[in-house]
């Protein structure tokens, strides 16, 4: 298996980077004081990602295009 | 270290490189697209930096982008649920749980970079940064005076050099007070786009402030120097995704109607109907207030900081009338702006923040270098201007143009610059425009004596004809006057050494009396013009041409007007400044050594 | 080509005539498109080199940029202030990485793309009525013309002319999956919009006090002093 050179983006990263924008959605809700709307923030980052995973599927893709 | 700065996803995405604390590079990416605030990821100017540095992506230190998206998306979430308008609900978490609270996933895919490499800083600090490190001030107080961005709406700040770039946030200014999306909204009453902030104030100086006390209704001075905006006159969220009027009917009573764009904008003082007559005291108004404003602001920091120097930035010092006054008025010694105030700007200065954290460096008083993008080697398209069939052009000009069927194109290849200085200020001299394109083209939105119109400043009727011929730019909007800065005091109010605004067009400045005559062309209806003074060592092509001009005329100065068509960005390249050479009566144009004309046969 | 055709010609006396508003976003959608074909080629100048060819894709620029800048024009006097002008990402369609074969697949392409527009401005010019933009459509369908025999021109002269039918075909079907791929995309908007809206109007009700709250209080919540 060819490996990639240093410093470019490792394989499977889509996930990791997601969970860690996610994370600092949630701790940016609470640094502006809206913890309140947590619950929404995670609706709606949820709503995100079963878009995005479906996005990953071509045949799906058209149908996701407004959320990529 | 080598550090990627991009600024994307709103308006006017950018890229820069910073290597060791150096710009080695910076574009906008409207540049290269041809799209004007092209906000989309900036490819091409990534492009053109990473080739500029020799290196591929993957071999950059650091990737930073300019705001913190995830701070940013809870403001944009509170805005869209506070106005109770669904549309405005809808169309933002499209556009933010599509793309933009992704941003790091995005550039690192399209980049195929490791996520560990992209961080964010503070979009206010971007835009400090940028003020302050492409200054020549050891240490200033910085003001950042713009749209919005994560919270902040402006910002009072100080900069410090020695053992690298530090800045202190003193004060927030916070969303909803954003000056910059008033003057948007006002933008747009006044029938221009809500990005032409600039083109819209430049009505005021047709106009007398007798609405200040009504916009002082809108933009409220407060006893600590700051201000508040009462939002209850604007739709905050129609800011959000293009969301329709930001107008409500309370606004639109007090100052509508909305200006009807399409009626042609009249450039003579006695010839405003009352309408306009009107529109033009609104906008008087508006820069009145907006002045008095930001002089507060800037007695408010230096209160705070008691610096001898001030950098501002921020879309909304991208305002020539204000930076003067903050020359003439504020309690600071020195003023500077970069060339590049607005969201563009930010790529550079998050770079250089990121640059300095890792590896401080110490740089003494430095000179601002406005030239950071793509430079064009001019051969091979001399090569195909010879196959160029100027009679196939005939159909494809603009409306009003000259007829060029029985025309042909001549090109004149010169070794030595000066000669080439020479024969540029002869056409110059006998009433032609001429494009004059040099080396790396600018930072920011105006041309600096590298992507310039030029006509000679004595003559009204060139500048017209650039006008109408060429820019198809109402002539209500001010011209710049490019000057040797060995002839600026004979022409200026004033006196060396010229502060950086007055040398890149960002203030105006008054005309002496007596040398109006010589320069009326690039004189205002209110008396003043935009100086570009040109020194040797910033610019030695340009001051070169001025000077040759000025051998010939008595001045050393030139009209000078950014090398674009209203509407379109700066040129870039020499087929982006040959097409308006094809579509337009541009007589002349010049690309690096070569002089390309139209004559008659 | 003959079912778009028909459609626009009666469907634009009705979504066009009867709304200014649509008319100018219409026109300014063509301005758009032909200034994208007009950076395409540009972009491929870019990555000529022989004086000649370069001087004929010039040209050929400056034509698509005129036809432009002549859609923006006409679209002006419909309303009294334009809706913001789509600024779609440029997707180049020639790569010079690909070299000569990727530009003969360049002029494939941009034919098929002609012979359509060539095709569509009737219509266009039919439906709209009389009127300057009429003027546009029928002035800028004679260029298209030339541009179709142009590119024509250039693939043979690249990849010669027994290679024009495969290539036309292939072009065909590529800008018939964009087709698919921008009407889904415009499919796509709806099921979002509707679990947006949902969403929305279960939050809204009970968020809306609170983000108000939070909106007028931000001064106090600004944070003075940080140091970076």
């Amino acid at each position: 298996m060819t490996t990639k050179p240093e410093g470019t983006r490792p394989r499977g990263a889509t996930f990791s980077i997601a969970i860690r924008s996610a994370t600092e959605v949630v701790q940016a809700m609470v640094g502006s004081r809206m913890a309140w709307a947590l619950p929404l923030a995670f609706v709606l980052l949820l709503l995100a990602g079963v878009l995005g995973v479906l996005a990953l599927f071509p045949a799906l893709s058209p149908f996701v295009y407004p959320l990529l | 270290m080598n550090v990627l700065g991009i600024s994307a996803m709103e308006r006017d995405a950018t890229a820069a490189l910073i290597r060791d604390g150096r710009v080695i590079a910076s574009a906008a990416e409207e540049r290269f697209t041809r799209q004007r605030h092209d906000p989309n990821f900036p490819h091409y100017a990534v492009e053109f930096c990473l080739d500029a540095a020799g290196l591929k992506a993957h071999e950059l230190d650091a990737i930073v982008f300019y705001q913190e998206p995830h701070v940013r998306f809870t403001r944009v979430l509170s805005t869209s649920l506070a106005a109770l308008d669904p549309p405005s609900f809808v169309r933002s978490m499209k556009a933010w749980l599509g793309e933009k609270l992704w941003a790091r996933g995005v550039i690192s895919r399209r980049l195929d970079v490791h996520p560990d490499k992209i961080s964010y800083v503070p979009h206010h600090l971007s835009l400090a940064a940028q003020a302050f490190a492409s200054s020549p001030f050891e240490e200033a107080a910085v003001l950042v005076v713009g749209g919005e961005g994560e919270w902040d709406c402006a910002a009072l700040c100080s900069g410090y050099r020695g053992g690298g770039l530090k800045l202190d946030t003193h004060e927030i200014l916070p969303y909803p007070h954003s000056l910059g999306l008033v003057l948007s909204a006002f933008s747009e009453l006044l029938g221009f786009q809500r990005g032409s902030v600039r083109d819209a104030l430049d009505l005021a100086a047709y106009g007398s402030p007798r609405f200040a006390d009504e916009i002082a209704r809108v933009i409220q001075p407060q006893e600590d120097g700051t201000y508040r905006i009462d939002t209850s006159w604007l739709r905050m969220e129609a800011f959000l995704e293009s969301g329709g009027s930001p107008l409500t009917p309370r606004f639109l009573e007090a100052f509508g109607p909305i200006r009807d764009a399409r009626a042609p904008a009249v450039a003579d003082r006695d010839a405003l109907t009352d309408g306009e007559q009107r529109y033009a005291d609104i906008a008087a108004s508006l820069q009145h207030v907006l002045e008095e404003t930001l002089l507060k602001l800037c007695r408010r920091l230096h209160d705070r900081t008691g610096a001898r120097n001030l950098c501002v930035t921020g879309e909304v010092m991208d305002n020539p009338r204000a930076v003067a006054r903050l020359l003439a008025d504020s309690p600071f010694e020195r003023v500077f702006v970069p060339a590049d105030p607005g969201e563009g700007g930010a790529a550079i200065g998050a770079a250089l923040l990121r640059d300095a954290e890792s590896a401080p460096t110490t740089q003494g008083e430095r000179r601002p270098d406005p030239y950071l993008g793509r430079a064009y080697d001019e051969a091979r398209d001399a090569a195909m201007i010879e196959h160029l069939q100027i009679g196939s052009w005939a159909t494809f000009r603009k409306e009003g143009c000259e007829d060029v069927e029985d025309a042909a194109i001549t090109v004149e290849r010169f070794e030595d610059f000066e000669t080439l200085a020479r024969r540029t200020a002869e056409e110059l001299e006998a009433g032609r425009i001429v494009g004059w394109l040099q080396g790396r083209f600018e930072s920011g939105s105006q041309g600096l004596g590298n992507r310039a119109l030029l006509t000679d400043p004595r003559s009204e009727a060139a500048r017209s004809r650039l006008r109408e011929r060429v820019t198809t730019r109402a002539l209500l909007h001010p011209s710049a006057l490019a000057i040797a800065e060995e002839a600026a005091a004979e022409v200026l109010e004033g006196e060396a050494p010229w502060q950086w605004p007055l040398r890149w067009g960002q203030a105006t400045a008054r005309v002496r009396p007596e040398a109006v005559e010589r320069v009326k062309a690039a004189v205002h209806v209110d008396g003043t013009t935009l100086p570009q003074v040109c020194a040797a060592e910033d610019n030695p092509r340009f001051h070169s041409l001025l000077t040759a001009f000025g051998e010939r005329t008595g001045l050393a100065a030139l009209l000078s007007e950014t090398f674009s068509e209203a509407n379109y960005p700066m040129v870039s390249s020499p087929a982006d400044a040959l097409l308006i050479f094809a579509r337009t009566d541009l007589d002349t144009l010049v690309i690096n050594n070569i002089l390309v004309k139209k004559v008659s046969k | 080509m003959f079912i778009r055709k028909l459609l626009i010609r009666t469907s634009l006396p009705l979504l066009w005539r009867t709304s200014s508003r649509r008319t100018a976003a219409g026109l300014q959608r063509f301005a758009v498109a032909e200034a994208e074909s007009a950076w395409q080629l540009l972009n491929v100048l870019d990555s000529v080199d022989e004086p000649k060819l370069r001087a004929r894709v010039f040209q050929h620029a400056l034509e698509e940029f005129h036809h432009s800048s002549e859609f923006d024009r006409v679209a002006r006097p419909y309303c009294e202030a334009l809706p913001p002008r789509p600024l779609p990402e440029r997707d180049p369609l020639y790569d010079p990485a690909d070299g000569e074969e990727g530009l003969a697949k360049f002029m494939a392409y941009a034919h098929v793309g002609e012979l359509e527009v060539f095709g569509q401005f009737d219509a266009y010019a039919a439906g709209i009525g009389p009127c300057d933009a009429r003027e546009v459509f029928k002035s800028a369908k004679k260029d298209e013309l030339g541009h179709v025999g142009l590119t024509r021109h250039l693939f043979v002269s690249m990849s010669g002319e027994s290679a024009v039918g495969m290539a036309v075909m292939k072009a065909r079907f590529q800008r018939l999956y964009e087709t698919w791929l921008r009407f889904s995309r415009g499919f796509g908007e709806i099921p979002s919009a509707i679990l947006l809206g949902t969403i929305y109007l279960l939050s809204a009700p009970l968020l809306a006090l609170p983000c108000r709250a939070r909106l007028a209080d931000s001064y106090t919540h600004a944070n003075p002093g940080t140091r970076s």
